[in-house]
């Protein structure tokens, strides 16, 4: 029979329990605490003389792009260029803790200043295609402003949906982790950015049977078109990307679009043989594996949550609903059959 | 990024060869290129290549790097028209003066064991200064499993001899001697050249 009141010893195991968790916090904060300035004097002791500076590339780039050059800010520091690798240890600098590539841009736009919206587009052949655009300050505050467009094609998303601590940093708007300082450099110069998944990638309908489709060429078209039809559009576009991004703008700009005044392919592949798959004859297996594991996650919504912690997945078409993202992931279960 | 080879982790058997301390800063800007002699104890081999600048503490600094499957050696003549094989159709790459290998089934040669061939690699593209008191050093490995599949061998082969013919195979062994010595002329020596500005 079952006495009426617990057993003594049970509730003190419970309550030892209970305590154990906050004792565990406590713990792991009093670590945190001791860890976290060895951790910054290590790095900021790690931290070489030579690390490029990406602000010289990009005002480069900019200039390739003609929109309003009296924007341009005069930031490259030509002492931050890379330097012989040999004059020793610089003086520590603290911001080697946070993640350096790209480094960020030296001109900052106030994310409450830009308007940002996302959509479907149907392609040619019916697909819809997940588009996000980002309007800068010029386009918000005065109606009929006409404005430069870059377009990105993106792989890896066009943008991650942010939950918690992100959304509140980035003020409920989702994030391009790849290409943020870049974009946030080319709307603070009065450029539109406009991302597109690619089919069979994000939240993006369709299938992608293989890398750099002519069809995604295609659907690049028809989201030209449509940019040169906004009320926002000055008719004039510069196309942006990195890797397979990057060769996908090239792709895209040979195209013969009217509006594609620039274009600027980083890190490209001219010849995908002898650039990242057989790499002097011999297959780059490594690269090739990783990158597959890494894009078959992506396709699927399936990135686990540790490697970018403030993350939610894509970012859906929010008038959409989330069933259609739910539809759209499933087409892409047909990717590289 | 920090490329160490001082102590390599991937590339633990690699041949250096290091020059004197330059006398003057030296800007290396471009496509450097190899041309090595080499030889196998198998019908192919696998070279990696990397261009290092070596401190005056004896550190060694990563420039750039190369490699190529010995059996695709061949290289196209410089008019040869651009591969198909090209993501952009009719390519852009053609760079002047460079050899570039064709990478074609038909063009594979595969090597006749110990007898030395005359490979042309290119390094990928760089822009470094190497200043005075430094060194440059070519490093040579026949693998890199960490990135790349080994190259096959036939059944039951999982090493081969690789072997550089560094100053056209005097201090070979006889045999090698004498069949290095008919080909002296054709073959050539072991060098690098290094695009400087």
């Amino acid at each position: 029979m079952r006495s009426r009141f617990p057993d003594p010893r049970d509730i003190l195991q419970n309550a030892a329990r209970i305590l154990v968790y906050p004792l565990f916090l406590l713990n792991g904060l009093l670590l945190g605490l001791l860890c976290s300035p060895c951790v910054c004097v290590y790095c900021a002791w790690k931290r070489r003389p030579w690390n490029i500076s990406s602000d010289a590339y990009v005002l480069d780039e900019r200039n390739g792009e003609e929109d309003e050059p009296e924007h341009l800010v005069e930031t490259g520091n030509a002492s931050s260029l890379p330097d012989a690798p040999t004059k020793g240890l610089s003086t520590p600098s603290f911001s080697c803790l946070f993640p350096s590539f790209p480094e960020k841009p030296s001109t900052t736009i106030n994310i409450k200043d830009v308007k940002y919206s996302t959509l479907y587009l149907s392609a040619r052949d019916g697909t819809r295609l997940a588009v996000d655009v980002w309007l800068p300050p010029a386009c918000k505050r005065a109606e009929g402003r006409k404005v430069g467009c870059v377009l990105h094609q993106a792989r890896y998303y066009r943008s991650f949906k942010l939950w918690g601590p992100g959304n509140l940093a980035r003020n409920g708007l989702p994030i391009n982790l790849l290409n943020n300082e870049y974009f946030e450099r080319f709307l603070s110069q009065g450029l539109a950015v406009v991302s597109m998944d690619i089919r069979g990638s994000g939240a993006s309908f369709g299938c992608s049977r293989g890398p750099w489709l002519e069809v995604e060429t295609e659907d690049a078209m028809v989201v030209m078109d449509w940019i040169l039809h906004q009320p926002w559009s000055n008719g004039r576009l510069g196309l942006w990307g990195i890797s397979y991004e990057g060769t996908r703008a090239l792709l895209s700009g040979v195209a013969g679009h009217r509006g594609v005044k620039a274009v600027v392919p980083m890190y490209m592949f001219l010849d995908v043989y002898s650039d990242v798959g057989f790499i002097g004859g011999m297959h780059l297996r490594g690269f090739v594996q990783n990158w597959e594991r890494i894009t078959r996650l992506l396709d699927h919504n399936k990135l686990p949550k540790i490697v970018f912690p403030f993350t939610d997945g894509v970012q859906p078409v929010s008038s959409a609903g989330p069933a259609t993202l739910k539809a759209a992931l499933r087409e892409h279960r047909g990717n590289w059959r | 990024m920090d490329y160490d080879f001082t102590d390599s982790h991937c590339l633990r058997q690699q041949l250096l060869f290091t020059s004197s301390p330059l006398s003057a800063d030296l800007e290396i800007t471009g496509f450097p290129l190899a041309t090595l002699l080499v030889s196998s104890s198998q019908p192919d081999a696998a070279l990696f290549l990397f261009l290092l600048c070596v401190d005056t503490q004896g550190k060694a600094h990563y420039i750039t790097e190369a490699c190529l499957r010995v059996s695709s050696r061949a290289t196209l003549p410089p008019s040869t028209p651009p591969s198909p094989s090209s993501s952009l159709g009719p390519s852009v790459l053609c760079y002047p003066g460079l050899p570039r290998h064709s990478f074609r089934r038909a063009d594979v040669k595969f090597l006749t064991p110990d007898v030395p061939v005359r490979v042309e690699i290119v390094f990928q593209p760089t822009s470094y200064r190497v200043l005075r008191g430094q060194s440059i050093r070519l490093a040579v490995a026949g693998s890199n499993p960490r990135d790349f599949l080994p190259i096959p061998l036939g059944e039951g082969v999982d090493f081969y001899d690789l072997t550089l013919h560094v100053d056209g195979g005097k201090d070979e062994r006889a045999g090698i001697e004498r069949r290095m010595e008919e080909s002296n002329a054709e073959l050539g020596r072991c060098r690098l050249v290094l695009p400087v500005v």
